[in-house]
């Protein structure tokens, strides 16, 4: 259904003083046979709104292109709430503010960005959300402090819970500290007796299927097998301590008194601490601190835990014995914030010795104490210490990603791991974001923390997770396109089953059949478009993203003959980066050459290789992308967006050589949203080099 | 790498030091803030961080070996920042107190430092033995009693307290005080100058520079807190004051001990004397009490005794000579007794087992400290700089 | 919807953690009223250059919850406006909201006519005083709400320059500030925080010698949209720095001053160290510092900027710091506590790294604080419910986990109000 166009141009904001609003007009009503052009000074002005809201209610128009400033500004005002397509072209803060006024070039950017902007409306389509019947049960894995936190925090929202622990008791590992046993079991006894919370002890999930919303978890208890339909689940499945028996530099093995802090927890909870030589009172005790943690060799991160641990285990021995000799051998003491206050109480302590220092070795000494000796100590020298036990402070190793969903995903059985075994999450902006949407890691799975910490890190995971369940009722995408209710469609018919999409999708949305055909999990998309870049036979489309809509912007590019000496650049840009970066240079005024073409994309990995063969074969002398860094410290918040489209691009080059095309004709930059004063200079020296190479051979072809 | 030290905390150390006053110590988390602020502290030998770090880890040898403690003259401005409120100052002041003890070979300093009950105890025994031997009759072949009554009606203590006698007493009691601190002084500089090769031209060279600090305390100048250089000043005077009446009163006495309500000219440095010591100490005592300066904040019991004790020994001398002069016998026989059962007390008590050791400890430290500087100048082995 | 609508949340603090509790809120079913006292959201983090330890740019994330603004309708920011007075009780709060005037309305389109026209100037608290603004001013590139704001206590008595420059009418120079009321079922506090003032270290120098700055203004100075442009230079000569010493715990874990560790500065410093070693590879450093401390994964991100040649720690907290009065050079008194020496050397800049006090001014009501001053946690349903750096100190990936953990316990609180309404 053609639409009937409305497009209203403003002339505010200098756009009237740099351009010929005329020629604008003619442009739209002559060559774009828009009914209804509309000039105004102020569009975003009660008036101006009032032209276009009069003609969406009369009906004169289903389809409004507004030619203005970024649509990045005045969101809220040009929203009519009326199921119409609106579509904004950027005049101002890429055409007017960063160009030359009254120029030929700038008028061409301007109408050519008109072009593609009603090429772009009369593409969206309109459309339903997503609409299912959706369970708002929240599964949880793991009864330790972070699973019986979010359990009972999400049931205490009126959310049911189904709690999954696979010992015979809830509790986990602070069921066997001294510290905590006490307070967990009574959070223990709230989850088992709360009228919203299904307690599943012994119990471990062998098999996970379907989507948010829609999860068939199968779940092996001591009663059997059965399925339990979830809406989302958090993993908290918590931590075990590094194997001690790797540590024997730090004299692990070489005497039963030597133990792990872990050791000396269970220890402690159970009676008082002896040697465990002896059976006798621990007269002098000595802690070594990062334990195999902050070592290369072993676990490069700290554990966060530890530090605090050792002072609380200190007040331990000093119940039982005031006199005894306790010493810490630290690399640093790590007591953040309010914390600190329990480091300073404990050293103040006589028997309390704290040096920073190197365990250099741990070795039997006479009447059957140990000898360890430390290097680069405060003390000035290397010293040695006789001691009747050593405590390892062992580090904290992650149970996330063996065994624990047992996904039925194509892409693996378990959450993705970037490094250590921790569940890969954006480290900072969501923080509980894992590459399987609606699973949320919490806790220690997800990053060495203490228990404090632990505790509200299993509430903000279940928060995630009842979002995800309510994003999922209404048909919208989570965050990062959190409100989203478009959703890709899949033309099977076509598919030659290369599998590129159910490879490439970075949250494993796609399943497959036994063909290879993709089989999409709607509620599992974020809505990157990263199928959509990926796929050959461009059989994925959004209602109002498609590759057909970008080729249909790219060639409503006017490309100018090789006399006019007018190069054209298409840049395709990541929306949430690049595209209001180049507003902040164009707010600052920064000028750069008018022969650029910019469309915004998802996400750079959408980017459809079409684009680049549609674009140079209609003349367009060179390809700009504009992508996020990617890499170990990846700032695309799809994950690898930017990394596959420059895979893409390799392959692409290759063509181009065959096609005796200059492989620089194509680049892709890595750019954050803060680097907006590089742009003109890229822009500026891309347009350059392109004047250098010559013209597109392929132009006017 | 050196051969690793063996380190064996002596926990009766670092509770001794925390009864003394170091209360604060394990505060410290080694920061360094104390040894910046320091202005006495030197690039190479430090303080008082190290020594904080000696004696929260009850460090007995390294403490016994190291003349940092007497090098800190309590300017106070590691204590005002210090970020853990460890107080370094006044741990210094209790590593000093506890170090005098160790250097005591009677082991009566310490018990007079960790316990008021002793140090009180010691004072009041020693007074009761004053006043007994002139209380008793026939105690000592001399005293109150041993004479006629109508000794105690004349104005001339020479009746029951004759001049040769006392004088032979206090003599001898200056030696038997000087010999203890002696003996004392030379365990000090045996443990200051254990393992040290330092040799016998650099002791030689740094004499002067010992009499001069001896003599004037002239590291204090150092100090760069504001009442630092009053406090030096007063302390040189009171140490004036107190060097010329003991000269009056060691040397001088058959002079100075008048025996009649006649004046004599050495009454007029007595004068001096007592006027310094009162005014002085008076005003220690007055600075104590009202806390402003860090130095002055936290007093130990043996802190306010001694001055206290001065003072009272010029304000019963100067009463004494006043009675005498008015020809007041009955006061004057009374005071004197007072006069004597406060100084003996004190100087048997303070002189080597007290405070005011200090005077003979202080300038041996600086003085070893300046020496094994010097020897240890272009040598590698030096316990100064204990680098990796 | 209602005129009071049953699940609202009132979000105070339109910061990181404010921003990030009321677009979970929303995205949960929740109505949000987001207050913020100053004229634009994005709080401290705005100001920020990178994040550690991606060394991104927060501008980043924030244009993600700026989005979600612009295009919910869940969410009313209210900047320019202090929360003044709460009734009821939890489930159901009143609470008066008062809106001070922007004296620009939403017709405002930044063509920054009225800056241009605009005769007084104001110190830019969004640099931390680093330059000035027209009174006239937007509080920065990225700003949301997008508006200019008229400082009124900056103008010059009489002047209209400004609304006489507009050409939307968008400036009234008369306009009141007014009062809003809102029924909401739960109260998250997220006010924030403020770096402790420097110029209380006062042997540290700064306030007295130009070339000590604070690890927020080097923050700025690193920052395209910065005083100097993203160049770190000397504020005495605008010469780039040749050796630059870090002052860890400037203020932090002393009893004499902020007796808590602020829990950020040491990798913030390691972060600032990369930037300079990124701009001047030649560039020698220094951190002196007492413990680093840089937790979990923070820690590899340490190693890796710690490994450069060029960058030395040296274990032993600077108590002084002094200027030659020549050179403007600073002369920095610290002792290596491993090797037990004290000494002096040179540096052409010194950052110290101050740390965080909790910013309660301006709650409305008494709220449970820990002996520091900082709110305590969640504590049962009492309704209100404290978020981020008000609440501890903390980063910005702990401060959006507590943003986030704290939006669940006041959705509990509006779910109970539905219920009960029911």
């Amino acid at each position: 259904m053609p639409g009937k166009l409305g497009v209203y141009i403003c002339t505010g904001c200098a756009i009237g003083d740099a351009l010929d609003a005329a020629k604008l007009v003619k442009c739209a009503t002559g060559e774009l046979k828009a009914p209804v052009c509309r000039t105004h000074a102020m569009l975003c002005g009660a008036e101006g709104c009032g032209l276009i809201r009069q003609d969406l209610e009369t009906k004169a128009v289903d389809t409004v292109v507004i030619a203005g400033c970024s649509p990045r500004f005045k969101t809220e005002v040009f929203n009519f709430n009326h199921g119409s397509v609106v579509e904004r072209v950027n005049l101002r803060e890429h055409v007017a503010w960063c160009h030359k006024p009254q120029d030929e070039d700038t008028q061409m950017l301007a109408e050519d960005y008109l072009r593609m902007g009603v090429a772009r409306a009369l593409k969206t389509e309109a459309g339903e959300p997503l609409h299912d019947e959706i369970s708002r049960t929240l599964l949880v894995i793991g009864g330790g402090v972070t699973g019986i936190t979010a359990a009972l925090e999400a049931a205490a929202a009126g959310y049911q819970v189904v709690l999954v622990e696979k010992e015979e008791e809830l509790g986990g590992r602070a069921a066997h500290s001294r510290r905590l046993a006490q307070e967990i079991e009574g959070l223990a006894e709230s989850a088992l007796y709360h009228p919203r919370i299904r307690t599943l002890c012994l119990a471990q999930v062998v098999k996970i299927e379907g989507q948010p919303g829609m999860f068939d978890v199968a779940v092996s208890t001591a009663g059997g097998r059965e399925t339990i339909r979830a809406g989302a689940i958090v993993v908290a499945t918590g931590w075990k301590p590094y194997d001690a028996s790797r540590l024997t530099h730090l004299g692990y093995g070489i005497s039963p008194d030597v133990i792990t802090n872990a050791d000396l927890e269970r220890m402690a909870a159970a009676g008082p601490i002896l040697r465990p030589s002896t059976q006798q009172p621990v007269r002098s005790v000595l802690f070594v601190q990062c334990a195999g943690s902050r070592d290369k060799e072993h676990l490069p991160y700290c554990s966060s835990a530890c530090c605090m641990g050792t002072l609380h285990q200190i007040g331990y021995l000093r119940q039982q014995d005031p006199e005894a000799l306790v010493y810490v051998i630290y690399k640093d003491m790590r007591t953040p914030g309010q914390d600190e206050r329990v480091y300073r109480e404990v050293q103040d302590h006589p028997m309390n010795f704290f040096t920073k220092g190197e365990v250099e070795s741990v070795r039997p000494w006479s009447n059957g104490t140990l000898a360890v000796t430390v290097n680069n100590t405060l003390l000035g020298d290397s010293i040695t210490v006789c001691v009747d036990l050593v405590v390892l402070a062992t580090g904290m190793v992650p149970n996330a990603s063996e065994q624990i969903l047992n996904l039925a995903y194509r892409q693996g059985p378990e959450l993705p791991v970037l490094q250590d075994g921790f569940p890969d999450s954006h480290f900072i902006c969501f923080p509980y974001e894992t590459r399987r949407t609606g699973i949320y890691a919490a806790g220690v799975a997800r990053a060495p923390m203490d228990d404090a910490l632990a505790r509200t890190d299993g509430m903000g995971a279940a928060l995630k997770a009842l979002q995800s369940m309510e994003m999922a009722a209404q048909g919208q995408a989570v965050h990062p396109r959190g409100g989203d209710d478009s959703y890709p469609s899949f033309f099977l018919q076509r598919c030659t089953q290369c599998k590129r999409c159910t490879e490439e999708c970075p949250f494993g949305a796609l399943d497959e059949d036994a063909k290879g055909t993709p089989q999409p999990n709607l509620y599992r998309c974020r809505r990157c478009g990263i199928c959509m870049g990926a796929c050959p036979e461009r059989i994925v489309s959004f209602r109002n993203y498609s590759v057909d809509m970008i080729a249909s912007m790219i060639k409503a590019i006017e490309v100018p003959e090789e006399a006019e000496e007018k190069p054209r650049v298409l840049a395709l840009v990541c929306e949430n980066d690049a595209y209001p970066a180049l507003d902040l240079a164009g707010v600052r005024r920064r000028q750069y050459d008018a022969n650029v073409r910019v469309i915004p994309l998802r996400c750079l990995g959408s980017l459809n290789i079409v684009w680049i063969a549609d674009a140079l074969s209609r003349g367009i002398d060179g390809v700009l992308l504009i992508g996020c860094k990617y890499g170990d410290d990846y700032q695309c918040h799809f994950t690898k967006g930017s990394e596959l489209a420059a895979r893409r691009l390799e392959n692409v080059k290759e063509t181009l050589q065959r096609l005796q095309l200059e492989p620089e004709r194509l680049q892709l930059t890595q750019l954050a949203i803060n680097e907006w004063d590089k742009l003109p200079e890229l822009f500026d020296g891309f347009v350059e080099r392109m004047r250098e190479l010559g013209p597109n051979p392929y132009k006017g072809l | 790498m050196a051969e690793a030290v063996l380190v064996q905390p002596d926990a009766s150390l670092i509770r001794e030091i925390i009864a003394m006053g170091g209360g604060d110590l394990k505060k410290c988390y080694q920061c360094g803030t104390c040894a910046v602020s320091c202005d006495l502290s030197a690039e190479d030998v430090s303080f008082p961080r190290r020594q904080m770090l000696a004696a929260q880890w009850g460090l007995r040898d390294r403490l016994m070996e190291d003349p940092g403690p007497w090098l800190c003259f309590y300017c106070g401005g590691c204590t005002t920042r210090c970020p853990r409120k460890a107080n370094p100052g006044e741990v210094m002041m209790a590593l000093r107190r506890y170090l005098t003890a160790q250097y005591d070979w009677t082991g009566l300093s310490g018990l007079m430092y960790r316990s008021a009950f002793w140090e009180i105890g010691a004072l009041a025994l020693v007074a009761a033995l004053v006043v007994l031997a002139f209380v008793l009759p026939h105690g000592f072949g001399f005293g109150l009693l041993a004479q006629s009554p109508a000794a105690l009606e004349s104005v001339n203590l020479g009746q029951f307290a004759p001049k040769e006698i006392v004088h032979i007493a206090d003599r001898l009691l200056a030696l038997l005080l000087g010999l203890l601190l002696l003996v004392n002084a030379s365990r000090m500089f045996r443990a200051l100058t254990r393992g040290k090769d330092i040799p016998l031209g650099a002791y030689l060279r740094a004499i002067p520079n010992l009499l001069v600090e001896a003599a004037t305390q002239r590291r204090w100048r150092g100090c760069q807190d504001h009442t630092a250089a009053s406090n030096w000043r007063r302390h040189l005077l009171l140490v004036t004051g107190y060097a010329t009446i003991f000269t009056l009163v060691v040397v001088f006495l058959p002079w100075f001990q008048v025996e009649d309500s006649g004046f004599h000219w050495t009454s007029l440095l007595g004068y001096y004397a007592a006027g310094i010591l009162l005014w002085s100490t008076a005003s220690m005592l007055w600075d104590r009490a009202r806390r402003r300066s860090e130095m002055h904040r936290f007093s130990e019991l043996s802190d306010w005794l001694f001055p206290a004790l001065l003072f009272l020994t010029a304000l019963t001398g100067i009463l004494l000579h006043a009675f005498r002069l008015s020809n007041w016998p009955m006061a004057t026989c009374t005071m004197y007794v007072i006069h004597l059962a406060i100084a003996v007390p004190m100087l048997v008590v303070e002189v080597p087992f007290g405070k005011w050791a200090h005077l003979f400890y202080r300038p041996v430290a600086i003085y070893v400290a300046a020496v094994s500087r010097e020897s240890s100048k272009g040598s590698s082995s030096n316990l100064g700089a204990r680098s990796n | 919807m209602t005129a009071a609508p049953p699940k609202t949340v009132l979000v105070i603090g339109g910061g990181i953690a404010g921003l990030t509790a009321a677009v979970e809120l929303a995205d949960v079913g929740c109505q949000v009223v987001l207050v913020e006292k100053s004229a634009s959201v994005g709080g401290r983090v705005a100001r920020m250059h990178q994040y550690f330890p991606k060394l991104c740019p927060p501008s980043c994330g924030l244009e993600m919850h700026y989005r979600r603004l612009r295009a919910s309708n869940a969410i009313t920011v209210l900047t320019q406006a202090e929360v003044i007075e709460v009734s009821g009780l939890p489930g159901d709060f009143k609470v008066t909201v008062q809106v001070h005037p922007r004296f620009v309305n939403e017709s405002c389109t930044l063509c920054g006519a009225c800056a241009e026209a605009c005769p007084a100037e104001r110190p830019d608290d969004y640099n931390y005083g680093l330059g000035k603004t027209k009174a006239a001013y937007l509080p920065h590139g990225m700003a949301y709400p997008a508006r200019y704001a008229i400082d009124r206590a900056a103008c010059t008595e009489g002047c209209k320059a400004c609304a006489e420059a507009c050409p939307c009418a968008a400036i009234d120079l008369a306009a009141q500030p007014e009062s809003r009321k809102f029924k909401v079922s739960a109260i998250i506090a997220a006010t924030g925080w403020r770096p402790y003032d420097a110029s209380r270290l006062v042997h540290l120098g700064f306030g007295q010698f130009p070339n000590v700055v604070t690890n927020v203004m080097l923050e700025r100075m690193a920052a395209v949209d910065g005083p100097s442009s993203g160049r770190i230079l000397r504020p005495s000569d605008n010469k780039e720095p040749r050796t630059v010493a870090f002052v860890q715990c400037a203020g932090s874990r002393d009893e004499n001053h902020l007796p808590y560790c602020s829990a950020v500065c040491c990798t913030a410093s390691i972060k600032h160290a990369a930037y300079i070693r990124a701009l001047y590879p030649e560039t020698a450093i220094t951190i002196f510092y007492i413990d680093i401390r840089t937790p979990g994964h923070l820690e590899q991100f340490f190693a890796r900027v710690g490994s450069d040649a060029n960058l030395q720690l040296v274990k032993g907290k600077v108590a002084l710091v002094e200027e030659n009065p020549a050179t403007r050079d600073l002369l920095v008194t610290a002792e290596d506590t491993l090797a037990g020496r004290k000494s002096t050397r040179h540096f052409e800049l010194v950052v110290l790294a101050t740390g965080i006090v909790p910013q309660t001014k301006g709650l409305p009501v008494a709220l449970h604080r820990d002996p520091y001053g900082f709110l305590a946690g969640p504590n049962g349903a009492s309704g209100y419910y404290a978020a981020g750096c008000v609440r501890r100190p903390e980063d910005v990936y702990t401060t959006v986990q507590d943003a986030t953990g704290m939006a669940l316990k006041a959705l509990q609180c509006a779910n109970r109000s539905v219920t009960h309404a029911r």
